[in-house]
């Protein structure tokens, strides 16, 4: 959708032009809400399918590393975090360019299943994906926990809002509710329905819950 | 008349094995008791002059063990970081004193708790272990950690999968930790950490408690793996430095004599492990010091070459077959020195072994060590 040209301009594809011209002629818009990509951090999971690894999150102690995998250096996930992301936040500053007036909420894709659960669904999920209930919730988590920092992060320093997936969809730990799954990666219609109603609130705070 | 040297071969003589042979052409590995194919796998361990037998092993087409390897996005993402998990079979940096290799056998096997001893320098974690493994350190102890455990994983791994373990005895001369009774590769504060007189105590292992270390290194790791095979051999790099009274040559002279001593005796009581003369090629008088460097402490890369084409053909024989034709040894051109033929390899290029025991040295003379 959008790229960096090689005289460092921001080049966006006609389409992304075209669709974001009508919000922005329409008056009674007054937000824009955007769910780019996801995949960002499963593409790591992925990886983790064929060469298992683990890697060590400071912030969450309680995910320790498996003593039975290779542990990636935190700059690493990082990095390969920052490459995959790319994409997305130059999306996310060419919406701001051709957008400036509509302020952007950008919906934050829904953290990892548990692995059990996710190994439970059938779902219509691309082959390369069946197998990911294989890698440990734990890291899976701890991909989401990272990606989701660093996307928040980054939007935020664009000028964009950023929705965490609602709490009330999480277990206690952060992975998604296993009743909330579509397949073994997307959330399903009800967990739709949750994000709509956070929406609802957060752009106008109090009808969240009856929206 | 008839005595016990009536009939003995020519190599049993001196005359006939060593004054009428080049030294280049001297085969001074006796028979080996099992011979290795390219399908045996093999791991190294040991002080750094053991880096050049991984080296030339990959560079003879055969693959030494990788029990630790890199993993595909470290590859990637950092490739020099990546090298690093090629000079041994997992990623225990130099191990110079059998002690040492006997306590990480111990910690892998889990009959001796993982050792933690590891020091914050900058923001960044360092393991006191393996110093010099991770260049750049971990971003947290628990990563550290982590990656401890995951290297112990993979070593006990290892010795349960090998066939042949090659270990080279490089030191005798160590230092450990008073209270945890851990020992190190090398002092603390020199490569990494603080130095702490309280703490970090110097040893000098004496042959009875290497002999005791190095069986028990054998028993143990047979208990993992009862059809491993040993070679053994012994560093012919002195010592950068020594922590004893004695001067450096005589010091190097004594931990020498030690390991050299005490592989003897194991081997000789022990089936299935072989002694590797690489001290003797190079640093045998009659080498005429051939192979060392101008500091007379190095070994050349033709040294190695030399002493790495004697361990390929006792062990692999027949190399072009065993490993797909791409074994070659180095070509030797004879020379005249010292009113003797001696054989000269042709050099070839290859890194110089990373030796932590440098930074003794270093640290002595006040250089910036990193």
């Amino acid at each position: 959708l959008a790229r960096l040209l090689p005289d460092g301009r921001l080049g966006v594809a006609p389409g992304l032009q075209e669709l974001l011209a009508s919000p922005v002629g329409d008056t009674r818009a007054r937000a824009l809400v955007l769910a780019l990509r996801g995949e960002e951090y499963y593409q790591l999971s992925v990886t983790a399918i064929q060469d298992p690894c683990d890697f060590v999150l400071p912030d969450r102690p309680d995910l320790r590393a498996n003593p039975s995998m290779a542990v990636i250096p935190l700059e690493l996930v990082r990095t390969r975090l920052q490459q995959s992301l790319q994409a997305t936040l130059l999306t996310l500053a060419a919406v701001r360019r051709l957008c400036p007036t509509l302020p952007p909420i950008h919906v934050t894709p829904p953290p990892p299943a548990p692995s059990e659960a996710v190994a439970a669904e059938g779902g219509d999920v691309r082959e390369r994906d069946r197998p990911v209930h294989r890698v440990p919730t734990g890291v899976r988590l701890k991909l989401w926990i990272l990606y989701s920092g660093m996307l928040e992060q980054a939007a935020r320093a664009l000028g964009v809002r950023v929705i965490a997936p609602p709490a009330a969809a999480l277990q206690a730990n952060g992975t998604l509710r296993p009743e909330l799954l579509e397949d073994a990666i997307h959330g399903n219609a009800r967990y739709g329905e949750m994000v709509c109603r956070q929406l609802a609130e957060a752009l106008e705070p109090g009808t969240g819950a009856s929206s | 008349v008839t005595h016990p040297y009536r009939d003995l071969p020519d190599r049993q003589f001196w005359r006939r094995f060593v004054s009428d042979t080049p030294w280049r052409d001297l085969d001074v590995m006796d028979p080996p008791s099992f011979r290795l194919g390219a399908q045996h796998r093999v791991a190294t361990a040991g002080s750094c002059f053991a880096q050049h037998i991984t080296r030339h092993m990959k560079r003879h087409g055969l693959q030494p063990h990788a029990a630790e390897p890199a993993h595909p996005l470290v590859r990637e993402l950092a490739p020099a970081l990546a090298e690093s998990y090629g000079a041994f079979s997992a990623r225990y940096g130099n191990v110079y004193t059998v002690r040492q290799m006997l306590e990480l056998l111990r910690q892998a096997a889990g009959t001796r708790p993982m050792v933690q001893d590891f020091v914050e320098d900058d923001g960044r974690w360092y393991d006191l272990l393996r110093p010099a493994v991770q260049p750049d350190g971990w971003a947290s102890w628990d990563e550290a950690m982590a990656d401890r455990a995951w290297h112990l994983q993979c070593v006990r791994r290892m010795f349960q999968d090998i066939d042949v373990f090659v270990f080279t005895l490089g030191l005798t001369e160590s230092w450990y930790h008073a209270e945890m009774g851990h020992t190190y590769p090398v002092c603390p504060g020199t490569v990494r950490g603080q130095y702490d007189a309280r703490l970090h105590r110097f040893q000098n292992f004496r042959s009875g408690e290497v002999a005791s270390d190095l069986r028990a290194l054998v028993d143990e790791a047979r208990a993992m793996n009862p059809s491993l095979r040993f070679i053994f051999t012994v560093s012919p790099v002195p010592l950068v430095a020594t922590r004893g009274p004695s001067n450096v040559l005589v010091a190097s002279s004594q931990s020498k004599a030690v390991l050299r001593a005490v592989v003897g005796e194991v081997v000789a009581e022990t089936d299935g492990a072989e002694y590797f003369p690489s001290f003797e090629i190079v640093s045998h008088a009659a080498s005429f010091g051939q192979y060392l460097a101008a500091d007379l402490r190095e070994v050349t890369e033709r040294g190695v070459a030399h002493v790495m084409s004697c361990f390929l053909k006792a062990f692999y024989g027949d190399l072009s077959t065993d490993a797909g034709g791409r074994v070659a040894t180095p070509e030797s051109t004879p020379v005249s020195a010292a009113g003797r033929d001696l054989r000269v390899c042709a050099p070839t290029d290859g890194p110089p072994a990373e030796c932590e025991e440098l930074f003794y040295e270093r640290a002595a003379t006040g250089l910036k060590v990193r």
